[in-house]
């Protein structure tokens, strides 16, 4: 599932999570945070539907994010790192895409305003990956 | 209620302007400010309540929980320091007024990056 149509220039965003329902949310909330100008690509549950994640999906998910500027991927908990891990080996181009060691709502909205501002992927990445820094109360 | 300017305090390189919010900092007028501040070379921080967030960090813009009727201020330092602040002044005078943020709020953010100053 993609929330947003394809914008060239800016860096993709892939939402790796066990739920479908909680990948294509963070996707949603992204979106809506940053304007709508990013690609984001929720890659969320198995390919028959169930609780896990799928490395066809999150496979696909960076190729429809992929749009010149490089991909981050956000991985929700364990074992979806293990499977964007499994997929980047598999990838070649390891270098346009980044995976973000980031809390998973904070991370993507984070990281897809700085997307939208035409961060490029280092930046992208690091904004993901400071919000685990960012105290919300 | 609508937001409120105070002066521009300008020079070259350094700029700063306060705001009376008219309505609630949420998360999508946050993103909005975050996204346009990312788009200029200076540094800029946005100020409520005793506490500084920079402007580029849609979180901490968050994390500053403004709401309506309190004063924000606006800060940048750099070569695009006065076109900063007016761009952001202005998206939190719109993004701001009751009803929320709309679509149109993002095209006048976007055409406000042109250097248009308006509050």
């Amino acid at each position: 599932m993609t929330v947003q149509p394809v914008s060239t220039g800016t860096v993709g965003i892939v939402l790796v999570s066990h739920s479908a329902e909680l990948a294509a949310g963070a996707a949603h909330l992204a979106a809506q945070v940053s304007g709508g100008t990013v690609t984001i690509v929720a890659a969320g549950g198995t390919d028959d539907g169930d609780l896990g994640t799928s490395a066809a999906k999150v496979a696909r998910g960076i190729g429809e994010a992929e749009h010149g500027a490089g991909v981050v991927v956000l991985p929700d908990l364990g074992s979806a790192v293990l499977t964007v891990r499994a997929v980047l080996e598999d990838y070649g181009e390891a270098g346009s895409v980044l995976i973000a060691d980031a809390p998973f709502v904070e991370g993507a909205v984070a990281a897809t305003v700085t997307a939208a501002a035409g961060g490029d992927l280092k930046a992208v990445a690091a904004a993901a990956e400071e919000a685990r820094h960012v105290r919300k109360l | 209620m609508s937001a409120s300017c105070e002066p521009a305090h300008c020079e070259p390189a350094n700029c700063e302007q306060g705001i009376v919010l008219a309505g609630d900092l949420h998360a999508r007028p946050a993103g909005a400010l975050a996204v346009a501040a990312g788009r200029f070379a200076s540094a800029v921080s946005v100020t409520a309540g005793g506490h500084t967030a920079d402007a580029k960090s849609v979180l901490g813009v968050m994390g500053l929980g403004a709401t309506s009727g309190q004063q924000v201020t606006v800060a940048a330092a750099g070569p695009d320091a006065r076109e900063a602040v007016a761009a952001l002044i202005a998206i939190l005078s719109e993004a701001t007024k009751v009803g929320g943020l709309t679509d149109a709020v993002w095209v006048y953010g976007c055409r406000l990056m042109g250097g248009w100053v308006t509050c």
